[in-house]
């Protein structure tokens, strides 16, 4: 079975090498989706022995991880898994996330924050709950955390999702949604999450949440 | 003839002239350059031959075309704005597909 990740990126040069190399013992190719990075994002990546593919103009988490699933079937992926590209995941945790996926069980897994207790900011903590709810009342999924970054997919699920949307905070959400209309089973494992001063800085605001929020309403409203 | 009379003709049919010459130079679709005309057209005539809005009042009551007419262009805008929201969804995904064609292509390449 080779297991492929996926990282998609956007100015994250001073990551990248990092969780480049922890990743490798984890899985057979590491994949880097330069979303139109501005930065050395992507020659950091190549030389740190990653493939990589770069959108020649920024589209969103949605549309590196739409790009990623793609280049990773190419490449022969039977399993992949997606990682954010600021540290926030631990690589160690890769194989228990795969588990399912390589015994059979389902076609995606997403790595939950919430399954287990842990030191999260406040912020988040009522943050991500809503974006369940809301995920659940718009799409009619439950989901203990639906902008999670740690996933992995078995070669059909990728070869069935079709990722466009733009922003972070949508883009988990659609996800979820795909695999509902696409029957895919699903399981949630949990992780652990780490948040370093660098990870939060890019965390999310609220205004791309209200943003995050009508997008949501009007793929609901127009499909 | 009122001065609001005067820059409601003004402008609406500046606007329409405008919309027909969109139209002949293919800027606009048949169904959208219609849909211009009817519009601007009618406030043209409500604004030269007032009386009409008389027989509106008696269609519909007593004072009841202004709601009307409030109401229709409330639900105008917001039906105009839903589809040109869904449309610019649908051209974000479009130029995704085409720099994710191109991503794919040029492998390694900045």
């Amino acid at each position: 079975m080779k297991v492929i990740a996926i990282i998609p990126a956007f100015n994250e040069e001073r990551t990248i090498e990092a969780v480049i190399s922890k990743l490798k013992q984890y899985v057979d190719d590491v994949i880097v989706i330069d979303d139109g990075s501005r930065d050395q994002t992507s020659q950091v990546a190549l030389q740190n022995g990653a493939k990589v593919y770069c959108h020649v103009i920024n589209r969103g988490l949605g549309g590196a991880l739409g790009t990623g699933l793609k280049a990773a079937l190419l490449n022969g992926a039977d399993v992949i898994v997606t990682l954010d590209a600021d540290e926030q995941h631990d690589p160690a945790e890769i194989p228990k996330l795969i588990k399912p996926i390589i015994e059979g069980e389902v076609d995606a897994v997403i790595g939950s924050r919430f399954l287990i207790r842990q030191p999260m900011p406040l912020f988040r903590r009522m943050g991500i709950p809503f974006f369940n709810f809301i995920t659940f009342l718009l799409f009619g999924i439950k989901s203990t955390d639906s902008q999670s970054g740690m996933r992995a997919f078995s070669k059909k699920a990728a070869q069935n999702l079709e990722i466009y949307a733009r922003g972070v905070l949508e883009a988990s959400p659609e996800i979820l949604r795909q695999i509902k209309i696409h029957k895919l089973k699903l399981k949630e494992v949990p992780i652990k999450s780490i948040y370093t001063p660098y990870s939060l800085s890019k965390g999310q605001r609220f205004s791309p949440g209200l943003k995050a929020l009508i997008k949501l309403l009007i793929l609901k409203l127009s499909k | 003839m009122t001065l609001i009379q005067i820059l409601a003709i003004f402008l609406a049919s500046s606007i329409l002239i405008k919309t027909i010459f969109d139209f002949k130079k293919n800027k606009i679709t048949l169904p959208v350059f219609l849909l211009w005309v009817i519009l601007w057209s009618a406030i043209i005539v409500v604004a030269v031959l007032p009386q009409v809005t008389v027989f509106l009042d008696k269609l519909l009551g007593k004072g009841r075309a202004f709601d009307a007419i409030i109401y229709f262009s409330i639900f105008f805008i917001f039906y105009i704005l839903f589809k040109i929201v869904t449309r610019l969804e649908k051209i974000e995904a479009n130029i995704t597909t085409i720099i994710r064609e191109i991503a794919l292509r040029d492998k390694d390449k900045k």
